[in-house]
């Protein structure tokens, strides 16, 4: 497993685009819903939410993608992996898992969308939410996940 | 004969209709596949040439511009579907593309030696790798015939 403080590496499919991540990642998350599932090509997307500013890009020119509208969504303007996602006017950056180098230190610590995911996908983290969790209840979760974390 | 399916890509720039079966359903878990996507694994249709057919838009290259020619919608960029190196005449069509997905389940998986923890899958076939090109034609008898087709 990745040490506390340690920086992660990674980067898109064909390695244009690469980056850093020098912050303790946030959460970890799989989204299940159909806009995932379309962006992916796969069951479900994976992300690690991390800091703003721990997420450093550090070769490579991201673009955009995703649908009408949403600008969150970097891609690999070579190979198109879907990268990072970095909403606008908040906080974190949520970078898709399996760009990481080491990925497998970071399984799903929620699932959400559970409402519209794969008949044969099961869940495996501790919490499984319908759809988007509400607002209130991500501090809670943050905690409980440094806590385990660092435990 | 299968009625016509549909299916696009996240935008729905890019959409396509499938008038054949399924010849074979899967899993890939390589590394590969776990960028392209940006989740635990690839999910494919692998679907005859002559039974896939863009409707609507012009998908470009992405992936390594190898021989297998990775096709994406270049507005959103979802990897939509991938044609193994000429003459195999088939299309992998990624599952989540279709209007409506419920239906797939993969028969097989593969690379699961390159596999996440937690990301097994129910598929009733599994190989540590590629499966070896003398299994294919067998797996694809055996799910036409699972699947009635």
């Amino acid at each position: 497993m990745a040490a506390i403080g340690e920086v992660l590496e990674g980067g898109c499919r064909c390695g244009q685009v690469r980056f850093q991540v020098t912050a303790p990642p946030m959460l970890t998350v799989a989204c299940h819903c159909t806009g995932c599932q379309r962006m992916t090509g796969g069951a479900y997307a994976l992300s690690v939410m991390v800091p703003v500013e721990g997420f450093e890009v550090t070769a490579g020119e991201p673009v955009v993608g995703g649908a009408p509208g949403q600008v969150a969504h970097h891609h690999c303007p070579q190979c198109l992996s879907w990268v990072f996602t970095r909403p606008p006017g908040l906080s974190f950056v949520n970078v898709r898992t399996p760009m990481l180098d080491a990925p497998e230190d970071f399984p799903p610590f929620l699932d959400i969308w559970v409402s519209e995911k794969l008949p044969w996908v099961t869940p495996t983290s501790a919490y499984a939410f319908d759809q988007f969790p509400p607002q209130e209840e991500w501090p809670a979760l943050m905690q409980v996940y440094a806590a385990e974390r660092t435990g | 004969m299968s009625e016509v399916r549909e299916g696009g890509c996240r935008c729905g720039r890019v959409r396509f209709a499938i008038s054949a079966p399924p010849m074979l359903t899967m899993a890939c878990h390589c590394v590969g596949c776990q960028r392209m996507t940006g989740g635990p694994y690839s999910v494919s249709e692998v679907i005859p040439g002559a039974g896939f057919e863009v409707t609507a838009g012009e998908p470009v290259i992405g992936g390594l511009h190898g021989e297998v020619q990775h096709y994406h919608c270049g507005y959103c960029m979802s990897w939509v579907f991938t044609r193994p190196p000429t003459p195999m005449p088939m299309v992998n069509v990624r599952a989540t593309m279709l209007d409506d997905a419920r239906g797939f389940e993969p028969y097989v998986e593969m690379c699961t030696d390159e596999m996440l923890p937690w990301a097994k899958t129910p598929a009733v076939k599994s190989y540590p790798a590629f499966p070896p090109n003398e299994d294919w034609p067998q797996l694809i008898t055996a799910y036409m015939q699972r699947a009635g087709g």
